[in-house]
């Protein structure tokens, strides 16, 4: 259930960011980082039915951070040790990092999933986005609990 | 004088007789539709048999309205069984009332009793039949239900008719919340699940089985709106899709506690619970429900 809502959120994110141009060729890669098959599913579901403008969604999962070029690398897990180093690998690159973590954003993602009054919200750090060489809009920052 | 006397007397020997002549034809046409029933003729008996019940003569022998009875329940077999509104039937019923109310003798008595626990059973087989997946008419089985109450009542001693509306209503509930569980826009069986159900526990507040299709009801419907989100939903609209899934989650949870002991349903209830506090982000409720899972040997995704 948590994995369907998360899904649905990481696909809007895709519409609310400017993408580098060198991005907006060949698949428009998620990678998931860590075990959650049914996010995984969740998502692949979604890629097999939605495209991000003309560019099919592929998904792909390793338990460690690998370099895939991926538009969006989302990091399952506890340790926000991770979330550090994807962000710090990435950086100035055009990729977005999303976390599931309390703190992860302080680690370096742009966007952090938390739970307020057992309801699925996600906080956004406009800051971190930037360092990553995104862009997006105010609208995106209304819908989230900005951080900064 | 005397011979105005003699046709006074003669006249009324003529009366007395041409009287007896048609009691003995009534009688006669009692006896031929008898011979015609026994013949399995029901159609050939019954103007006989109607003709009988309306002369004064006859019309006062219980025989007559129970053989009446007989051959147009004879007919109604033929035709009107599964019609909910036949005229057939109901004047099968209401020649066993005319008879019941001529005091019938005990054997006459018990053949009216079994007619009218066959025409209940008809009704109640037809409230059910209505039912099956392949003929589901939940207005004709309500319908049907309803006679099998109204002639029950009058006619079974001690008929328990809060019972039947237990039994009937958790059927009902139990056949449309299966329904219903497959898909959050089967609106209509829903919505009739969920009638029938509150109706039992409005009837037997404790009814452990209304209480567990109530919630799980409540449990698919929660998941299910999720499921069936569109994957482009706009993220405003996302929390208005988890406040509903959160609220039906919560009513889930209540409903499902109450049954969590139940010998019949604990299984699926703990697993059922389990997914409504993963739905409903509580961590440590979650945590005790994956745990009596693991104890249940509850295979969870």
């Amino acid at each position: 259930m948590n994995s369907k809502f998360k899904a649905v959120f990481v696909y809007n994110f895709t519409r609310y960011f400017d993408w580098p141009e060198h991005k907006r060729n060949g698949n428009f890669i998620i990678h998931v980082i860590g075990k959650n098959d049914n996010l995984i599913s969740e998502l692949k579901q979604l890629a097999s039915k939605k495209k991000v403008g003309n560019q099919d969604i592929e998904i792909k999962n390793t338990s460690t951070f690998e370099n895939s070029g991926a538009h969006i690398y989302y990091v399952i897990g506890e340790s926000t040790k991770i979330t550090s180093d994807v962000a710090s690998k990435t950086k100035g690159k055009g990729h977005l990092v999303i976390g599931e973590t309390p703190g992860s954003c302080k680690q370096g993602a742009s966007i952090n999933f938390i739970t307020i009054d057992s309801k699925l919200k996600f906080e956004y750090s406009k800051n971190n986005a930037v360092k990553a060489g995104l862009k997006t809009n105010d609208d995106f920052k209304a819908l989230a609990i900005t951080l900064d | 004088m005397k011979r105005l006397r003699k046709i006074h007397i003669l006249l009324l020997f003529s009366i007395i007789l041409l009287s007896r002549d048609s009691v003995l034809a009534q009688i006669g046409a009692f006896n031929r539709a008898q011979k015609l029933y026994s013949e399995k003729n029901a159609e050939a008996a019954k103007p006989i048999i109607d003709s009988a019940v309306l002369n004064s003569e006859t019309a006062k022998m219980f025989e007559v309205h129970t053989l009446k009875a007989y051959i147009y329940f004879e007919i109604y077999k033929k035709t009107d069984k599964e019609k909910l509104n036949s005229t057939t039937r109901d004047s099968v019923i209401s020649a066993i009332m005319v008879s019941n109310s001529l005091k019938p003798d005990s054997a006459y008595k018990t053949n009216n009793t079994k007619l009218i626990n066959a025409i209940i059973a008809h009704y109640r087989n037809m409230s059910i039949k209505a039912l099956n997946e392949s003929s589901l008419n939940y207005t004709l089985s309500i319908s049907a239900h309803d006679k099998f109450k109204e002639l029950s009542k009058n006619n079974v001693p001690n008929f328990n008719g809060t019972y039947a509306d237990i039994e009937f209503y958790n059927t009902v509930g139990g056949i449309y919340s299966e329904l219903s569980n497959k898909s959050s826009k089967f609106e209509k069986e829903r919505e009739i699940a969920k009638t029938a159900l509150l109706k039992v526990l409005d009837l037997d507040s404790k009814n452990e089985s209304a209480t567990f299709n109530l919630g799980i009801l409540y449990y698919n419907l929660s998941g299910n709106i999720v499921k069936e989100m569109a994957d482009d939903l706009n993220i405003g609209n996302i929390d208005a899709v988890q406040d509903n899934s959160k609220k039906l989650a919560k009513q889930a949870e209540q409903l499902l506690l109450k049954v969590a002991n139940s010998t019949k349903y604990k299984k699926t209830v703990t697993e059922a619970l389990y997914y409504t506090y993963r739905n409903l982000l509580d961590a440590a409720k979650l945590e005790e429900y994956r745990k009596k899972c693991v104890e249940q040997n509850i295979k969870l995704d």
